[in-house]
């Protein structure tokens, strides 16, 4: 029994690494590797193809409303630029694109694809929403809750944009099918506190702008102040204490 | 050229529960499914890489699994035969993930996923060459130091040959007896590089150590271009499906798992699908014992 092409060519074990690291890494062309191999280019041609494949999917499944901004010319060359430039090093896939914020930033400081202040806030939010979905944090259940909790997947992140609102629209208009397009980038700065975390019953993300009574629950349970003394210092009854406790047991980043 | 090693031994790594059995992989468009529509389904097979960090909806799944089906662990980036040095953060927490889960063996692919500290997250082929062998079987022996469970090799499907001396039979051969591992055999690879490479089938399947196969990979392919891709997104062929026959009463009774990671049909395709697999088996179980009542094996 032989294996067609085996025995054309002789190369050691780390000339075949670094041979098909260079094509996996697109520094060498499909023709290139083949020669060298001694294979057939179009057999060769499919896996540079998948190695880039997977980075572009991970892209455009973490930061789906992000991509939704640029065209597709635009989008596939920063997949293409990132790719370059923050080969990726994780083991498991997503975490592959933990580095694309950061890379947005550096791409907006060379003046490239025009990249602007809200698409830095909206990535950092959308890579966000992964964090919290795959962390490895166990919420506790009730009968596990002793007192009051934040939720331990929550993060608090202080932007400049109403990127909460606008996710919310977006994903409204992607439910739909963007009949009415994608929505704009908001011009005017109005930003504020936002949690991200993961819901305790749907284990899916949530992005929501922290209104007053939200911010006041979260620094009871946060700094553990006994209610009746945080009521007294915000000036409010204890039964709208309770109130704003419950609501924010009910929307998930507080557990009580 | 001839396997350098002469005999085999006797298989050394016991198989638990049935010597038979059909499973699924835990996939995410089934997590609610699959507890209440499982008929037939024997065991679940989950992707190391899918589960061992995640927290939420994954572990969740996963915990409720483990309650109701034995569960075997299949990585896909652990590189095993990849030119840096394995990775010790991945085998620290793989190590302390198999002690959750507690599967009997666990298993990833007999290429590289990641060479010069970049990841592929594709499973590139190793040369078939003696110095690989050296290579990945040290490699291989350094895991099972590492992780005090049965570890198994899978053979993947390739559609360029690297530069070698040795079939890939041959290759694949002297890399578990040596290594002294298990063999996850996955019958739609053979039948693929079979028909990429033009060798055939069966005698690569006469060449595996017999002994060594634990379990069985099988699923669909796509034939639609100038050579098959390993998709996982089709039913599997009934040519697949001869040779997965074939193969049941070369090695005797295996953990069969049906693979089906792309375009995932709802769950009724694919207990239908397993369904399919499992009366192949058993169809060859009745071939074998005819064939052994007139004194003969394939």
């Amino acid at each position: 029994m032989k294996t067609a092409d085996a025995g054309k060519t002789r190369m050691s074990l780390d000339e075949t690494f670094q041979t098909m690291h260079r094509l996996l890494r697109w520094e060498i062309t499909p023709a290139e590797a083949a020669a060298r191999l001694g294979c057939p280019e179009s057999r060769i041609r499919p896996y540079p193809e998948s190695v880039l494949d997977h980075v572009r999917n991970i892209l455009a499944k973490n930061f789906p409303a992000l991509a939704s901004l640029f065209s597709t010319e635009v989008w596939e060359k920063m997949v293409l630029e990132y790719f370059r430039r923050y080969p990726p090093h994780h083991y498991e896939m997503n975490a592959n694109a933990a580095r694309f914020p950061e890379f947005l930033h550096s791409m907006a400081e060379e003046g490239r694809f025009g990249i602007g202040e809200f698409h830095l806030e909206l990535a950092a939010v959308e890579w966000m929403q992964w964090v919290v979905f795959s962390s490895p944090e166990k919420i506790p259940v009730p009968g596990e809750i002793r007192g009051l909790l934040v939720n331990p997947t929550l993060a608090v992140l202080q932007l400049s944009f109403p990127v909460a609102d606008y996710l919310r629209r977006w994903e409204e208009e992607s439910a739909k099918g963007f009949p009415r397009g994608v929505p704009p980038v908001p011009e005017e700065e109005d930003g504020g506190i936002v949690f991200v975390f993961r819901h305790p019953g749907t284990h899916e993300p949530v992005v929501q702008r922290a209104t007053d009574p939200e911010l006041f629950a979260f620094k009871v349970a946060h700094e553990s102040i006994p209610l009746p003394q945080a009521a007294e210092e915000a000036r409010i009854s204890l039964r709208e204490a309770e109130s704003m406790l419950s609501s924010a047991g009910k929307a998930g980043f507080i557990l009580l | 050229m001839k396997p350098r090693t002469p005999g085999v031994r006797p298989r050394s790594i016991p198989r638990p529960g049935p010597s038979q059995a059909f499973g699924l992989g835990l996939r995410r468009p089934h997590f609610d499914d699959i507890f209440e529509n499982h008929s037939g389904v024997d065991f679940l097979e989950i992707i190391t890489e899918n589960f061992m960090d995640f927290g939420g909806r994954a572990r969740e799944v996963l915990e409720r699994a483990m309650e109701m089906f034995p569960i075997v662990v299949h990585g896909v980036s652990m590189s095993v035969g990849g030119p840096d040095p394995l990775k010790e953060d991945y085998l620290k927490r793989l190590r302390k993930f198999l002690e959750f889960v507690k599967p009997p063996w666990f298993s990833d692919h007999l290429c590289y996923t990641s060479a010069f500290g970049v990841e592929y997250h594709d499973l590139v082929q190793l040369p078939f060459t003696e110095e690989a062998v050296k290579h990945v079987v040290d490699r291989i022996k350094r895991i099972q130091g590492e992780i005090d469970l049965p570890f198994l090799v899978e053979n993947i499907s390739y559609y360029a040959v690297m530069p070698g001396e040795m079939t890939e039979a041959e290759f694949t051969r002297e890399v578990v007896i040596r290594a002294d591992c298990g063999l996850l055999l996955d019958v739609n690879n053979v039948f693929v590089n079979s028909a990429n490479h033009g060798y055939d089938a069966r005698a690569f399947l006469d060449a595996m150590p017999a002994d060594r196969v634990l379990q069985v990979h099988i699923g669909g392919h796509d034939a639609s271009g100038p050579f098959i891709l390993d998709t996982h997104s089709r039913p599997v062929r009934q040519e697949v499906l001869d040779l997965y026959a074939y193969t049941l009463r070369k090695i005797g009774p295996a953990w069969t798992l049906l693979e089906w990671d792309n375009e995932i049909p709802g769950l009724d395709v694919l207990l239908a699908e397993l369904d399919k697999v499992r009366r192949t088996a058993l169809c060859a179980s009745q071939k074998e014992e005819e064939a052994e009542g007139k004194g003969g094996r394939p």
